[in-house]
């Protein structure tokens, strides 16, 4: 995350100290050493970032107690997060008291005891939990042959950090901080101070903690749907050295040795993410076919034109560009980051779209990278096929919008990308992205409830769910995993208490195929009717009249705006939507 | 330093470190300062640390019975 340099540990800690908690997540921290740092600095950072955070923190070294005690405050806490603040320094002498030979013995012993501890927190209904890992001692006892020595703390703790991250493989709403990168960023000279641990048992230098809990956060954010998905990028002394109006294609820096790799190595860190699914565009005051230049004929530039998913280039202003480049995207401006190397662009654009993230940038571009590193801006709390094609996703989109231009009619141009659907049941492939989607999906959202990934593995092996999915193709590109609907069965009625769909696939007529194939659903197993809700947010107003649209009758309303919705399943008719659905690939 | 040095830029830390402004005289104790707790004091040390760039090696400094004492010892790391 990106927190403005002045807000040390310090002034984090004491803007936790005056936050009273607030509402983006209830957090509990579940401490090995003392929490009291850790938590005001957590509640810091949340505060300054607008992303507020309430913490509960038992007393100190009353982990077994709390989790073991169903009765304690963590269950009625009503946590979304559940953090594991580990010391290595405690696990440490249980270690060092051990023989040598004995000492991967007694780790596994250790490690049982706090897998337990996770795994039952894990299954308290709702809850998400974070594990830092262990970082490796700087103890070795044998120098450099430490590593070769089964017994050695380093070897021994590593051991211990590989059985954790398995347990989250297994476990999807645990996450593990790979606290020994976290350590050796700064270093572990620093990080460790004994001094601390022996007076107050405080497990690393407080100054440490807006990483340490950054880190945390970062997690809390992407578990919550608050990720960051584009990059706007500025090109001149960004993309490359000089400024392309000016100097011409022959005079930027780009691809030599210095300044010119410098600028290589960001490109291949950009095109790694693109790779990964984090959207890049382009932002920036120059003539279009000037700023193009680059990318169509410069023998050294790393991105090519296909990898911008929206190119923006013109002499209007930076937080106006964004805003189209958000619309065009269809996206958040608070999920964007913008890189700039100009003050002056990015002052003006936190003053006017304070939500977009503008992390300063160091004046050496050999600096980018490292520095950018550091943030930690795109945490991951999974990655598909689905992520890896994302970027993809968009551009295409942006080439159907193109398409559409040249028909006179929205059917004709609808028939002639020939799509084709799959809609099927919650499977085990496929749970990740409907996960992420659920999670994720704010607009196309009829009631907005956010069910955990154990949920939705759960009910999809319930006989009286209806969980399904829906994937679409059309011929410019796999739109993948858009849609998931849930019914629940009630006597002869089908109740959909989810109805979402990616913003990707508006007005592709995509919902009356879903319609469509629910209602056969139904039909096959002697379902009278659907009864459909819409529960209004300040994002979905888009699916106010989503029922209304497909034939449903109104059939009641509250004070609150929350309507409900029948449909007969023996009077509807299949709709004429140019979707052709098509068999289950197991290829996909 | 000299000891209106320390003792004004103290007075800095205490603020950063409190979130309020405090009056620091050389007979103040832990006890007179509201917020003063064992988690604030660590931080005042540790913020003490960085501002005058000295260690202390330990960081119970039980052994400054006040203010005045945690000056004198500033005064004597800093010489």
């Amino acid at each position: 995350m990106y927190i403005p340099d002045d807000f040390d540990f310090i002034k984090l800690a004491a803007a936790g100290n005056e936050n009273p908690g607030g509402g983006a997540a209830r957090v509990a921290v579940l401490g090995f050493s003392t929490t009291q740092y850790y938590a005001a600095v957590l509640r810091g950072l949340g505060s300054v970032s607008g992303f507020s955070l309430t913490t509960y923190e038992p007393e100190y070294n009353t982990v077994h107690q709390v989790v073991l005690d169903g009765e304690s405050q963590l269950y009625s806490f009503e946590a979304d997060f559940v953090v594991f603040l580990t010391a290595v320094q405690a696990l440490r002498n249980v270690l060092l008291s051990a023989d040598v030979t004995e000492r991967v013995e007694v780790a596994d012993r250790e490690l049982g005891e706090l897998v337990s501890l996770v795994k039952r927190t894990a299954r308290i209904p709702g809850v998400t939990v974070v594990v830092y890992e262990f970082v490796i001692p700087y103890e070795r006892t044998w120098g450099n042959y430490s590593l070769r020595v089964d017994g050695s703390l380093p070897n021994v703790v590593r051991r211990v950090n590989d059985r954790l991250r398995e347990l989250a493989v297994e476990m999807p709403n645990v996450y593990t901080i790979d606290t020994d990168h976290l350590a050796s960023w700064k270093g572990k000279q620093r990080w460790f101070d004994e001094r601390l641990w022996f007076y107050s048992k405080i497990s690393c230098h407080p100054e440490a903690l807006p990483r340490v809990a950054g880190a945390a956060v970062d997690i809390f954010r992407a578990v919550k749907g608050k990720s960051l998905k584009c990059v706007a990028l500025d090109l001149d002394n960004v993309l490359w050295g000089g400024v392309i109006g000016d100097d011409g294609l022959r005079g930027i820096r780009l691809g030599d040795l210095g300044e010119g790799e410098a600028f290589v190595q960001f490109q291949l860190w950009l095109r790694e993410l693109r790779a990964r699914g984090i959207m890049l565009a382009v932002c920036s005051k120059n003539d279009e076919a000037k700023a193009l230049e680059p990318f169509r004929k410069h023998r050294a530039m790393v991105l090519k034109e296909a990898d911008i998913s929206c190119f923006v280039a013109n002499w209007v202003d930076k937080a106006e560009n964004l805003r189209r480049i958000a619309e065009r995207l269809n996206i958040g401006l608070d999920s964007i980051v913008f890189i700039d190397d100009s003050p002056f662009e990015r002052n003006f654009v936190r003053e006017l779209e304070p939500e977009v993230c503008v992390p300063e940038m160091p004046a050496a571009p050999a600096d980018f990278v490292p520095y950018l590193e550091s943030l930690n801006l795109f945490e991951a709390v999974q990655f598909s096929e689905e992520d890896r094609k994302r970027a993809d996703f968009y551009r295409t989109n942006l080439l159907r919008r193109d398409a559409q231009a040249k028909f006179s009619s929205i059917e004709e141009y609808l028939a002639s990308l020939k799509m084709e659907a799959t809609f099927e049941r919650f499977d085990d492939a496929h749970l990740p992205r409907i996960t992420q989607l659920v999670q994720r999906t704010n607009q196309f959202n009829l009631t907005t409830v956010r069910h955990s990934a154990e949920e939705l593995a759960q009910l999809a092996d319930d006989p009286d769910y209806f969980p399904f999915y829906a994937t679409l193709e059309d011929r410019f590109g796999d739109n993948g995993l858009i849609a998931v609907v849930i019914g629940k069965r009630d006597g002869d009625d089908l109740e959909l208490f989810t109805w979402l769909m990616s913003c990707r696939v508006i007005s592709r007529r995509m919902e009356e195929f879903v319609l469509d194939e629910l209602v056969e659903a139904a039909r096959a197993v002697g379902i009278d009717h659907l009864i459909g809700r819409y529960i209004p947010t300040d994002r979905n107003d888009l699916v106010a009249q989503h029922y209304q649209r497909l034939g449903f009758e109104k059939i009641g309303e509250d004070s609150g705006g929350q309507t409900t919705w029948r449909l007969s399943v023996e009077e509807h008719e299949r709709s004429d939507a140019p979707i052709e659905r098509k068999a289950f690939d197991l290829e996909t | 330093m000299r000891r209106d040095e320390i003792m004004s830029s103290l007075s800095r830390v205490f603020e950063e470190v409190l979130g309020k402004p405090v009056e620091l005289r050389d007979e103040t104790t832990a006890a007179d300062v509201d917020g003063w707790d064992s988690v604030a004091h660590v931080m005042l040390i540790l913020a003490s640390e960085r501002q005058f760039d000295v260690r202390f090696e330990s960081i119970e400094i039980a052994n400054a019975a006040n203010v005045g004492e945690f000056v004198t010892l500033l005064e004597s790391k800093t010489a």
